[in-house]
This record gives structure tokens, sequence and C-alpha cells, in this order.
């Protein structure tokens, strides 16, 4: 049901686009507009503006990502201080209407695909500091982002007026938040800036978030977003502050899960960049939200299976190359898995290479990120290192598996590693590939001899 | 198929390694058509890990890849084997292994990317000995930094550590760390000897790149890098392929056709595994299909328009067969352990004399200190020496992380006299002969091999080591080269400076049977630049032609 989160699809952004974040504010005119602008380039990190913001390849905040919802394609926008592609023009009050309201500078009411509802929670202060940052700490960019076109009646922005009623916003917090207590800090956080309930809180029919049931999971375009709140079965009630301040500072809390997809980007564009006071505040927010236990999941995702070593498969038998016979769930493991998880399923000693045992992702009775991990691979940087798992799916150059291979190593993984053969199948495989295959970019731009550009880092 | 169905491109290539692949994977991307034909099937790789690790014999190189009866290859690399035929006094230094499937033989490769040094380029010039190339290291330089992006190599940053070939840009990705054993060996011969170990150039992935993940060191490589983290050809297959390249497996390609004045090149003929034949037209040819198999189908090509085959008016297709012949010796360190097999296979390389004034009298060569896993020799070596029971055991491990394994390539010279030539009496299932090679090591090559010898000698005796096993003879290093020579003059060269051969204006040859000499670094990253040279010929002529 809760299909509008399909807005936040992969977004293959390059490291650089953050680089731009923290660029030395050239205006400044005093400290106290340093300070600013300083507080407004951490504010929009924490927002993770730029993930919605920049597409694939474009420059920081020059928008045109495509963002898929059921009511069609969505253009984010040119959020850069160009002012006339941009939001130059826009003054604090027009820049207020927007973030917390959802209101354009011309009236038109923006698609809640922008998570104003959670904006709405910001300070009149932090406001003002990220409209300071946007006007003078961004790059303004002259490109005109693609026009949003929606069929009926979302193509009738007034509809959203409705909407907006229905929603419930944030109310806008009080004073300034860099004074908050931990948990009002947390709060304030979670809700006003990295809106973590866009993603993990269930939706409404009418694409609602429903707030009874905050951070309790949802599905999120192939992944599924867990619930994490503090329920011991359904939740995250085992984890520790650390580990989730461990989990979002580097995307990896080792023996519990680790950030692919949607929330590798989050880490990557946000979370990994907070400080660790703002981390374990955050942390610490989440561990007491209302408890909610899960339809599927009855006892803790991390907490299934241990190591084991397989029957041996060793056969002695070679095929000829052009015999390419189906492998069965163990050989699939062998040949694609164990090289970097071991025989055993244990990881690395570092574990660089996480575990498969005590991992939510394969302990979890919904299948679905464990599916999307394989089919789409790691790819994820913050500044404690690149973790990266390949892809297997349609376009990877180190193994293309069919839907029924896919379908197979999954049953076979949590059945020995998590909570049992879920009895995944091939066309389901099948439906969570990405839509039509894209032509695979070239390794190297050529225009010819000696014009060739190396593959950036990420 | 129906046998008389059509197929037509601007290019068509006859091949899908490395060369192969990347010159289809640059014209498609240039707007041209390009049809690829492969001799042997489509693979993957979880196939061959899978073989590799039922595989009893692991230091088979060939062994995971039973190959098919229409498309077959070198079961194994003895001699007699049942498909490379090899003569000679040299002959057991001369079984190459190679794959006949689609991205071709890197497969199966160490992942060792060496440039060239601008002097074997020249050695006629510099040193009076074998030939100078039709092109100079300039020329290929933008080419080989091309390579090295396109295959992702690792090397050492040039001002710490200068290869002796100018580079213009920094290598892709930074070098490999050394092993433990690589440290521990560059350690002695830094302090012990005047030569020095250097970081070898490596197309494998120091930090996740294009894709693929970083080195794990896994330490099989070759036969199979069990997570794609290094390079080989199937992904310039895929690139090539999702760009619009079409190619087409089991197409055995075993006529070239020309036109009535026989200057150029109107169609090749396949066979598929049925031998249904099939006629493939196009504007330009390239024929990308390995040393060996190259050869073979231009000598298989003869007819009356030109008896001696294809491409051969100087008689010079199927001579000049070279490698890099070397020799090898292992044995047991008594110094303290240095648990090699932990790291790729080949991370380290003694390279002090790959260049000097005496390769007027005896060849070049380089030294791999080889980083495997030794077990297997080492429990053979504790067997012979009667151990049982526990101090079986025992002596398996101080053995194996004891043993030190040298090896070098040596460099060759282009000789006349050492020949690929067909089969008179061995064909494969479609009819087609098997190759033969007639090979006698040149006396350059066996005067380095000696001065080699004697090198190892004194590293043996630093090491303070025991049981030394030397391979007999000589070592061959499947790096089959100089089978279609490259040259200025028609009348002793089979193909010009840009690898368009001299008799058929629309026939390229890219592969490293276009070498003129052999150089001491493996073969490969030279083959993917000159295969990248061709394709910028071609663009240049088909696009502005």
């Amino acid at each position: 049901m809760a299909d509008i989160k399909h807005i936040f699809r992969t977004v293959l952004l390059g490291s650089a686009v953050l680089g731009g974040l923290y660029a030395a504010p050239s205006h400044a005119e005093d400290n106290d507009e340093q300070a600013l602008m300083a507080r407004g380039a951490y504010l929009a990190t924490a927002g993770d503006c730029v993930a919605c913001h920049t597409r694939p390849g474009g420059k920081p905040f020059a928008g045109g990502l495509e963002i898929a919802t059921p009511k069609g394609a969505v253009f984010s926008t040119n959020i850069t201080p160009d002012p006339q592609n941009g939001i130059g023009a826009y003054t604090l009050e027009d820049f207020e209407k927007a973030l917390r309201r959802g209101l354009r500078k011309d009236g038109a009411y923006l698609y809640p695909v922008m998570p104003y509802v959670s904006y709405a929670g910001l300070t009149d202060q932090d406001v003002k500091a990220l409209y300071t940052w946007f006007m003078h700490g961004v790059q303004p960019v002259a490109e005109k982002a693609p026009e949003t076109q929606m069929g009926f009646p979302g193509n009738i922005r007034m509809s959203m007026m409705a909407w907006n009623m229905l929603a419930e916003s944030e109310k806008p917090e009080t004073g300034d938040s860099a004074t908050y207590d931990k948990l009002r800090r947390g709060h304030y956080l979670a809700t006003a800036l990295e809106h973590c309930g866009t993603c993990h809180t269930p939706r409404n029919f009418m694409l609602v978030e429903q707030q009874d049931q905050y951070l309790a999971g949802s599905q999120l375009n192939g992944w599924f977003a867990p619930n994490i709140t503090p329920s011991s079965t359904g939740g995250i009630g085992d984890w520790s502050e650390d580990d989730l301040v461990a989990y979002l500072k580097t995307g990896h809390a080792k023996g519990r899960s680790q950030a692919a997809g949607p929330m590798g980007e989050a880490v990557e564009h946000s979370t990994s960049h907070l400080s660790d006071e703002d981390l374990h505040a955050l942390a610490a927010f989440i561990k007491q939200v209302p408890a909610h236990d899960d339809e599927i999941d009855h006892q803790a995702r991390d907490s299934f299976g241990k190591a084991t070593l397989s029957a041996d498969l060793r056969s002695g038998i070679v095929h000829r190359v052009d015999d390419l016979n189906p492998l069965d769930g163990p050989a699939l493991y062998d040949a694609n898995c164990a090289a970097c998880h071991g025989a055993d399923g244990a990881g690395t000693a570092d574990q660089y290479v996480p575990t498969l045992y005590t991992n939510s992702v394969v302990g979890s009775g919904r299948t679905d990120n464990l599916v999307m991990t394989i089919l789409e691979g790691v790819n994820r940087s913050t500044p404690s290192g690149h973790a990266s798992m390949p892809s297997f799916g349609g376009h990877s150059d180190v193994q293309r598996l069919s839907d029924d291979e896919i379908a197979r190593l999954v049953n076979y993984l949590t059945q020995r590693f998590g909570s049992g053969d879920h009895h995944v199948t091939g066309a389901q495989v099948g439906a969570m590939r990405p839509s039509p295959p894209t032509p695979t970019p070239a390794p190297a731009v050529s225009t010819g001899a000696g014009h060739v550009t190396a593959p950036e880092h990420t | 198929m129906p046998s008389d169905q059509t197929l037509s491109a601007d290019v068509v290539i006859v091949g899908s390694g490395v060369a192969g692949s990347s010159i289809a994977n640059e014209l498609v991307r240039a707007g041209l058509s390009v049809i690829v034909l492969e001799a042997g099937p489509r693979v993957d790789r979880q196939h061959f890990v899978e073989n590799f690790r039922n595989l009893e014999n692991k230091p088979s190189y060939q062994g995971p890849f039973p190959s098919t009866p229409w498309a077959p290859h070198p079961p194994n690399q003895r001699s007699p084997n049942k498909y490379l035929h090899t003569t000679g006094p040299d002959a057991e230094a001369y079984q190459q292994a190679y794959l006949r499937v689609v991205g071709g033989t890197t497969w199966h490769w160490a992942g060792c990317a060496w440039r060239y040094l601008p002097s074997d380029f020249e050695l006629k010039t510099r040193y009076g000995q074998g030939r100078d190339w039709a092109l100079s290291y300039d020329d290929l330089e933008p080419f080989y930094y091309q390579a090295e992006v396109m295959m992702g190599v690792c090397g050492p940053d040039p001002s710490v550590e200068d290869l002796g070939s100018p580079r213009k840009q920094p290598y892709p990705m930074e070098a490999l760390p050394l092993s433990y054993a690589g440290e521990q060996f560059r350690k002695l011969i830094t302090e012990k000897t005047p030569w020095r170990v250097v970081h070898e150039p490596q197309a494998r992935n120091t930090r996740p790149y294009d894709g693929r993940p970083t080195c794990e060191g896994h330490n099989n490589c070759m036969p199979i890098c069990p997570i794609g983290a290094m390079y080989n050809g199937s992904y310039s297959v895929y690139h090539a392929e999702a760009a619009g390249a079409k190619f087409i497996p089991n197409a055995v390609v075993y006529r070239i056709e020309r036109d009535a004045a026989n200057k150029k090149v109107t169609a090749v003929h396949y066979y598929d595994p049925d031998k249904g034949s099939h006629r493939v037209s196009g504007k330009y040819f390239v024929i990308a299909a390995h040393c060996i198999e190259t050869a073979k189908l231009l000598l298989l090509s003869a007819d009356e328009q030109s008896p001696n085959g294809v491409a051969n008016s100087s008689g010079h297709v199927g001579r000049n067969m070279m490698d890099h012949t070397g020799v090898q010796v292992t044995f047991i360190s008594g110094d303290k352990a240095l648990w090699p097999g932990r790291g790729p296979l080949e991370t380290n390389v003694i390279d002090n004399f790959r260049d000097g004034t005496w390769r007027d009298e005896r060849g070049a060569y380089l030294v791999h200190m080889v980083d495997d896993n030794q077990v297997d020799f080492a429990t053979q070596l504790a067997i012979a020496k009667g151990y049982v029971g526990r101090e079986l055991e025992e002596q398996i491990r101080y053995l194996a992380s004891h043993t030190v394994r040298l090896f070098s390539h040596n460099e060759a010279l282009p000789d006349p006299e050492n020949r690929l030539t067909l089969s008179r009496t061995e064909k494969d299932a479609l009819g087609i002969p098997h190759p033969q090679v007639y090979y006698k090591l040149p006396q350059y090559t066996v005067r380095s091999c000696d001065h080699t010898r004697s090198v190892f000698r004194q590293l043996i005796h630093l090491m303070h080591g025991t049981d030394e096993e030397w391979t007999p003879g000589y070592f061959p290093q499947d790096h089959p080269s100089g089978s279609t020579i490259m040259g200025a003059d028609p009348k002793d060269s089979v193909v010009d400076g840009h690898c368009r051969t001299h008799d058929h204006e629309n026939l390229f040859i890219a592969s490293s049977s276009v070498f003129s000499t052999v150089g001491t670094g493996n073969i490969t990253l030279t083959v993917a630049a000159i295969a990248l040279r061709v394709a910028d010929t071609l663009k240049k002529e088909l696009l502005h032609g």
C-alpha cells in the first residue's frame, strides 16, 4: 500500500557531491555568519537534501533526479541559488514556506515526495541557517530540472492541499536546537531532519504515515525498511545505543546488520557525517519510541544461525566448459558467496565481509533485502571506508545469476543461516529486478587515444 | 540456423578475448556495427569456480576448462598432448596454455600487466639483435593507458618506483601491497644483492573498481579468480554487448574469403558445432584469435588465390614463434618461514635484467618469486623423504612455509625456423587440422637462461636453500607471439605498424602474433594496447575515411 515510498530509488551519487557541502563560506562577513553557514551545511547533511536534489552524475543540488511514484514520475528541483533555475530569488519567507509547508514561491503546492511534513518541525533559527547556507554556500547551477508530469488527480497540485490536511505535520520546534537535551535533540534529528519515518513508518491508503505505527517498518521499492522500534522480537530491541551509533556512523553494526540500498545511501550521505553526540542522541531517541511487534518476524532478526560447515561438495567431477549445468543451493553458495563470506558463513575476521548468521538481512522472514542485496550489491562509502559487494544482477561483470538461481540461493541462505526456508520463487525475484536494463556504462569514457578517465572511487 | 544465412557488419572480429572484445566495445560505442565470432562457448565464473574446486590436480591451469570438440584447446601442458603438437629440440618448452571460450584466455591469467620498455620496440637498432617493431613505445603509450583504465591496473607510483616505461598518467589504482613472502624476499634482495624487487603492475583491484571487488588474495588467480577482482575479457564482452555488439559463440571460422583481386577480404565463413556453414560479410575484418589460432586460421584459408595462406605473400605466417621460455627452480629456504601463498600469485619481480648493454649478446629477462601455495609441493617432498604420521604433518607444515619458487621470463628472438604449421594427420571434430609447432630455443635465449640459472643459484645460496628441484630443460610461459610478425617491409613481415596485413587492405590482426620481439613483461597489456590502437585506426577510417 505504501507505494509512495518508491520515492527513494537507487541514487548513485559520487562522493564528490558531498564535497560541496563543506565548501568554506566565501562571502561570510563575520563569525556569526560563518557559524550560521556551518550550521546550515550540517543541517542540510542531516536532512539529506542532496539525496533527492541531485541526479546521478549531476551537479550538487541541481535537481533532475527522477523519482518514481504510483502517480507518475516526479523530478526533483534545482535548489541551488541560481535565480532563474534554482531558488536564488527566494526570500527567507519563500524558503520557509517551501521547506515547512510544501508551498512553492508561486503558490503552487509541492508534491509530498518532498518531506515537508517532517521539515515542518525545524526551528526558525535552523530554517534561517539552511537558507543562509543554500544561498551562499552552494554553487549556483544554471540548469533547468525537467518538469514533473503527473496524471490526474495528482496533476492538480491543489489536490495536495487536501492531502496536507490529512497528513499530520511535525510541529515547529522552538529555541536553539543546539542546546536541547539528548532526547529532545534526538527527537529533533529523527523527525525534523533525518525524516526516518518517511521510509520506516507504514502509510495508510492515503499514503499518510501512520503515526501510531511509527518506525514499524514499510516497503521501499523492492527493499524493506525494517521495523526499528525497540520490540525485542519484531524490532531492534536487542541493539545497544552503541550498536545503533556504529550502524549510523559506518553502515555496519557487526554481528547485527549492514546498510545497503536506500539506507546505504542515507548512511553515506547523511548519518555518517553527523557528530558522535548527535548520533548518540538519535540512537537514544530511537531506542525509546513505542515498541511494535511484527507480523512476520517473531524473533530478533539478528539472532538466528551459527557458523556451520556444509557437507563436502567435492565430487572430483569437472564439467566441459559449455556445460552450464544448473547449480543447487549449496553449489551456488560455494561458487558465488563462500570465497568472501567463508565456507562457514562467518565472514572475514575483521567483519569487512560480514557474517551471514546473526545477520538481520538473512534472519528476517522478509527476504526482500537479501534478494535486493544479491541483485544490486553493496556500494557504501563513509569516512570509515568503502564497503563493497558486487552485484549478481543483470549488469554484473562478476556473475549474472538467473531469477531461479537467486531464489534457490536465498532459500538456501535463510535455511542455513537464518529463520528457515521462505520458499522464494524465481518469479518473485524477477519482479524485484530493476526495470528495463539500461546500457552498462563503459568502464572508461573513451573519445580516442589517451582521452580516458578512470572510474571514480565509488 | 540455416546454413545459408548471411550476416553482415561494419567490422567483423574473429575472437572474443581481451583483444577482440575491447575492439568491439570501442567500435560499437562509436556507432559502428560489430559482429564478433567466437569459436568457443559462453561460459560463466561460477561453473569455473566449481570445476576448479572439484579438480584434484589444482596446479593444472587448463584442468578446470575441458574444451568442446568443435573448439579444442590444449587439455594440459604436457607433450605430447592431444591438441597442440610440438616438435623440435625444445618441443616441451612450447606447450602453451590457452582457452577457446567467450572472454578468452584471460579467464586464467595472473593479471600481470607490464608495459614493454621503449628499448623492446627497437632491439635491432639498439642492440643489433632480432627486429624493430614498426611502431614505437610513444605510439603505443596512450593506448597503454587506455588499456590500463579498461582493465583496471594497479601499479607503483612512478616517482617512487620507476619501471622504465615512461608514463603520462599514474596507474588507475595504487600498487598491490606485497605479501609477507614478497616483503621478506624484497628485504633480502635489497640488503644482500645489487638488485631490486619492484611491485608488479597488475590488472587486479586494490579498491572496488568498475563494479568489481577488491582482491582478497585467494591465491588462485590461475586457474580462476573466484570473485572477479582480476580483469578478464568477459567484462569487455559484457560492455560491448550492452552497447549493441553482436557476439556469436560456437562459431568456428575456417575460411577468409577475398575479392577477385585478392586485395580485400569480403567475408569469413564459420562452422557451427554441427558443421553448418555460415558466411559473415563486412567492410573490415579483425583476426584477434590468439597467436596460435590466428596463424592457424590464415594458413587454413589457403586457396588458389593464396596457396600459402591468407596474408602470407611473405611466407612469414606461422613463423617467428616466440615465448618467454624461461627457467624454474623450487627449493626449501633455510632461513625463516616465508609462508608463500597468501595473496595474489604474482606480486613482486626482480627487474634488473630487463634491459642492458649486454642485450647485444644475450636476452633480457625478469624474475618472479611466485607466491603460490606450496602445500602440494611440500607434501610430495615430505612423502618422498619418508616421513609418516605426525612427523609427516609437521614436515608438510614446515616445508610449505619455507618453499620458494622462482621462475623467469626470458626474451626470445624471432627465428623463422620456429614455425607453426597445420598438422597433416591430426584433425578436430570439424575436420580442421590441429596446430603443430617446431621449436628450438634461440642461442640468444639460451645464454639468457644460463645467466638466469647463475642468478637463481646465488639466490638459493643466499637463502641457505636445500632440496632444489629444477624444471628440466626450459619452462614455457604461455606467452606465444610472433606468428604474424609486424614489420615495415612486406617481404619479410605480415602486418604493418597499424596491424594491417600487408596483403589485404581491410584485414587487421590484433594479437600477440604481431609482436616483432617479445621483451620480458607479460604480453597481455601490450595485446590490449595494440587492440585499442587497431580500434582507433578503424574508427578513423570508417567514420572519417
